[in-house]
């Protein structure tokens, strides 16, 4: 899928939130380069500001934040895209009035403007083989897919101009079961391909499946970082979700899950 | 069938500014209320080009778009961007102090009299017995362009993709290297040039005046709306409508009325389908 093959995401000592109130503080954190890390936390931790800082969302107001050796902290969000930083937001990821031939086709066309017509073609066919489902209606308008389909032709295209690194915001949220399962293992499939995934998930079970490194979040602090395999082994970390208030997080996956309530 | 011919050319006329009406809408949110003055500067500019520089009137009617496509961006740098990201009543506002200033800079310079293009009187078509003049023909030839052009670059070219992705989701636009500001440029010129092109046949219809544009307005934002706001295809399907309604009901009354019938039209759309006659509301998540 790759470029160059992927390259990692580094935070280093940032902070970010609204209005000069920091609701992450001091983060230093790495996404390895080709590898899926996820970082997790209770309700309220920081999660969904911290993945909008990195995205350019949200000005950091302290820290930065490279994609390999590159500093894009200056960056606008198209800049990042042009620089191989994409990013699949949790809603509104689609334009529901174009056809999803015409999603994929911005997906890319202004990010790589040198991209010709054969690399557009390319990148189309590189994308539709991880997900076939797309590629037989083409034609149909983006705001008549089910949820799960628009959660799918999001990742599809952010990842026309081949990102080297990704993010992703709750890619799981808001989708049934069997879409959450598909939905990860595409993400999955994407990172196989090289591509390096920084993403935030509050379905923790079904995140651990895919992750190869997790990082715990906590009232905007890092707390710490784990390999995937050992994550729920730490006591720790068992007693933050398992007696905690918000042991919901590791028992839900498979239910209807509410959205984060810390994301504004 | 006169009567349905005449408010077909009519509906053209309408079409082109609720083409235009529907493009800001949707890429820029706000009901732009200086179409009307739009018109009529177009009007004027090709009344510049055509009596006052003595160039033949198509040529007129062919600068008058390129001038006041650049007009409008000037309009857009000088008023519309100093107000940034205010909310749509604000800008709306902003567009009807736009259009006092154009209404009165053409009166300060052209006056209040009526003028007439130079045309020179030919003798209409008459076939079956209904009558096509030469201006008319011309009105069908440049609307019927004007919309394929429009759909072509709306449907076809990466700028058209571009201007209805910011219309759907500006900030996945911008997320997705959307320049808003070549966007939003494109779009003022684009539909300034929609906007003259209605003003200078118009004019070689009928006659130059001050509230040629203004006379216009009830009718193109109905249009608008019966095609579906922020739907520029629609538009021109329901300035067609639009047209031959009002036409037909200068049958049954007086001619004064035409406007009512319209400014109907448009409450009954809102009450009734406020998305346009094919639209629907916004599939909500």
């Amino acid at each position: 899928m790759s470029r160059a093959g992927g390259e990692g995401i580094r935070l280093a000592d940032l902070s970010a939130g609204y209005g000069g109130n920091d609701i992450v503080r001091d983060v230093t954190l790495a996404a390895t380069a080709s590898r899926v890390t996820t970082i997790v936390g209770p309700n309220g931790a920081g999660k969904s500001t911290l993945i909008k800082a990195v995205a350019g969302l949200l000005r950091p107001s302290k820290g930065k934040l490279f994609i390999g050796e590159k500093d894009i902290t200056a960056l606008a969000p198209a800049q990042r895209a042009a620089a191989g930083l994409g990013y699949v937001p949790q809603e509104h990821n689609v334009f529901k009035a174009l056809s999803i031939d015409e999603n994929l086709r911005i997906g890319f066309e202004f990010i790589r403007r040198r991209g010709g017509a054969a690399e557009l073609r390319d990148a189309r066919e590189r994308v539709l083989t991880i997900f076939p489902d797309l590629g037989g209606r083409l034609n149909q308008i983006a705001g008549t897919l089910s949820g799960g389909q628009r959660q799918m032709l999001a990742l599809a295209s952010t990842l026309m101009p081949s990102p080297t690194a990704l993010i992703l915001d709750e890619p799981s949220a808001g989708l049934s079961p069997r879409y959450v399962r598909s939905m990860l293992d595409a993400v999955r499939a994407v990172n196989r391909a090289g591509v390096t995934v920084l993403m935030i998930e509050q379905n923790v079970t079904e995140a651990l499946r895919i992750s190869d490194d997790v990082v715990l979040l906590v009232r905007g602090q890092v707390r710490g970082a784990w390999p995937a395999g050992t994550f729920l082994d730490d006591p720790d970390v068992r007693s933050l979700f398992f007696h905690g208030r918000s042991d919901h997080d590791s028992q839900a996956s498979g239910k209807e899950r509410h959205h984060d309530a810390s994301a504004a | 069938m006169q009567a349905l011919l005449n408010g077909l050319i009519a509906g053209f006329l309408i079409a082109l500014p609720a083409i235009a009406l529907s493009l800001t809408y949707g890429v820029l949110n706000f009901a732009n209320f200086s179409i009307g003055a739009l018109i009529t500067a177009g009007a004027y500019f090709a009344y510049f080009y055509n009596v006052d520089l003595g160039l033949h009137v198509l040529v007129s009617v062919a600068l008058a778009g390129v001038s006041l496509s650049i007009l409008a961006i000037v309009i857009e740098r000088l008023v519309y961007r100093p107000l940034g990201d205010a909310d749509h009543i604000t800008l709306l506002v902003g567009s009807m102090g736009v259009a006092f200033v154009l209404e009165n800079v053409i009166r300060l310079i052209y006056g209040a009299d009526v003028r007439t293009l130079d045309i020179t009187v030919s003798r209409p078509i008459i076939w079956n017995d209904l009558r096509l003049n030469n201006e008319q023909l011309v009105i069908v030839a440049v609307a019927v362009a004007a919309f394929v052009a429009v759909a072509l670059v709306l449907k076809k070219t990466s700028l058209g993709r571009a201007m209805r992705a910011t219309s759907d989701n500006p900030s996945l636009a911008e997320a997705r290297g959307v320049n808003r500001r070549r966007i939003i440029n494109w779009t003022w010129a684009l539909s300034g040039t929609l906007a003259a092109l209605a003003g200078a046949l118009v004019a070689m219809d009928a006659t130059v005046e001050p509230l040629i544009g203004t006379n216009y307005l009830i009718s193109v934002f109905a249009a608008t709306i019966v095609g579906g706001i922020g739907n520029p295809l629609g538009a021109m399907a329901g300035g067609l409508l639009i047209g031959i309604v009002e036409e037909l009901s200068t049958l049954a009354f007086p001619t004064t009325y035409r406007q009512g019938v319209s400014f109907l039209i448009l409450v009954a759309m809102l009450f009734l389908r406020p998305h346009g006659i094919l639209g629907q509301a916004k599939i909500k998540r």
